[in-house]
């Protein structure tokens, strides 16, 4: 059975991909793989902010179902995919193609909705236990 | 109060009464207005011009405070004042009939006879930045909205409404922009969006914003590098008013 880290590692082996998480709509890292040193907990927090403002106003806008929200700021990308556990999120540098970070997203986020539910289950169980102080 | 008192006819007690709250609360932008709509008509047109031009540097995109501002600088003679306030209120909105009053007051002017035409003649930017956007093969459609949300040209979507995606598009961007600054991020520039129905370009201008819907199966990357090449050649686009750059400073 694939692992959520080994989904994370599909993505980030995209050249100019710098780090990949999984979070739950709170925010909590679920998995991670990154590349360089990354505040993950900010940038989770963060990533999952932006994307579900984006998520809301496009849903609101009649648009149909987001599958993919990519911000560019500072020549960084932030993509950003709602999966049924939360948001699967990759940190890109600006030289990275938009158009291979777009079918990579996808179809990481296509397999982690695919992955069994208990997996997903005990990712949130670990990450609310090291939530804990 | 004191508009209300200004509308009967009190113009003393309208003017005690907007001088006293200003003391309270002096960033209040619809006081500034009354005060100086209370100041004209009691004649003091030289007043009247300095809380207008209070309250326009309070908010610069108040519509209100800049067409009294023209209107009482032509009164004023100061021709080539009011040309610049005319100038500056075509930049960011839509002719009003308040507007035309004073364009056309300011046209039969001598001093203006000649240039404000011109000015009068501009394609407003909004106009030139869909234009731009929408010559691109990859774009089928594009907005242009002032960054506080209001729609200004094009459109994006027939079945929703112009205004409500000026304003939704504007919330998600501040608020993007909020958290991105709180991170240590310094600036968004634009934000892709995918849904069943295709792709969106959010863009984040100076004071203007665009959002553009892309064809169907138009390749991302290069539908991307379209518009921000488009963009890229409209530097006003880009440009924010001294005044807002200020304030948000």
């Amino acid at each position: 059975v694939t692992t959520l880290e080994e989904t994370m590692h599909d993505l980030t082996r995209l050249q100019g991909v710098v780090g990949g998480l999984v979070i739950s709509r709170d925010g909590l890292v679920l998995a991670q793989d990154t590349r360089r040193d990354l505040p993950v907990e900010a940038f989770a927090a963060l990533a999952g902010a932006v994307g579900g403002e984006f998520v809301r106003t496009v849903t609101r806008l009649n648009q149909g179902a987001v599958s993919l929200v990519v911000l560019r700021s500072d020549d960084q990308l932030i993509a950003v995919a709602p999966v049924s556990c939360g948001y699967l999120v990759a940190l890109a540098a600006g030289g990275v193609s938009l158009g291979a970070l777009q079918w990579e997203t996808k179809q990481a986020a296509a397999r982690l909705d695919e992955l069994p539910t208990t997996l997903i289950r005990s990712a949130s169980s670990a990450a609310e236990q090291r939530k804990e102080p | 109060l004191a508009d209300a008192l200004r509308k009967s006819g009190a113009l003393d007690e309208a003017l005690a009464v907007a001088l006293a709250g200003l003391v309270r609360h002096p960033r209040y932008v619809a006081g500034r207005l009354t005060l100086g709509r209370v100041l004209e008509a009691q004649g003091d047109l030289r007043g009247a011009a300095q809380e207008y031009e209070r309250a326009r540097s309070l908010d610069p995109l108040n519509l209100s405070s800049q067409v009294h501002l023209a209107r009482a600088l032509v009164a004023l003679g100061e021709y080539d004042e009011a040309h610049q306030v005319v100038d500056d209120v075509l930049r960011w909105h839509p002719r009003t009939p308040d507007l035309d009053e004073v364009i056309a007051r300011l046209v039969s002017s001598p001093a203006e006879a000649e240039e404000l035409p011109a000015v009068i003649a501009k394609t407003p930017v909004e106009e030139t930045v869909v234009a731009a956007l929408t010559e691109c093969p990859t774009v089928a459609a594009a907005l242009v909205f002032r960054r506080d949300g209001l729609p200004l040209a094009g459109s994006l979507d027939r079945a929703v409404a112009d205004d409500v995606v000026a304003a939704l598009t504007a919330n998600a961007l501040l608020a993007a922009e909020e958290y991105l600054r709180g991170a240590g991020f310094e600036s968004l520039d634009d934000v892709l969006v995918e849904t069943e129905r295709g792709v969106m370009q959010i863009v984040w201008g100076g004071a203007y914003a665009a959002a553009i819907r892309f064809r169907p199966n138009a390749p991302l990357g290069e539908a991307v590098e379209e518009t921000r090449r488009a963009l890229a050649d409209l530097p006003e686009f880009a440009r924010r008013p001294a005044e807002l750059e200020r304030r948000t400073a």
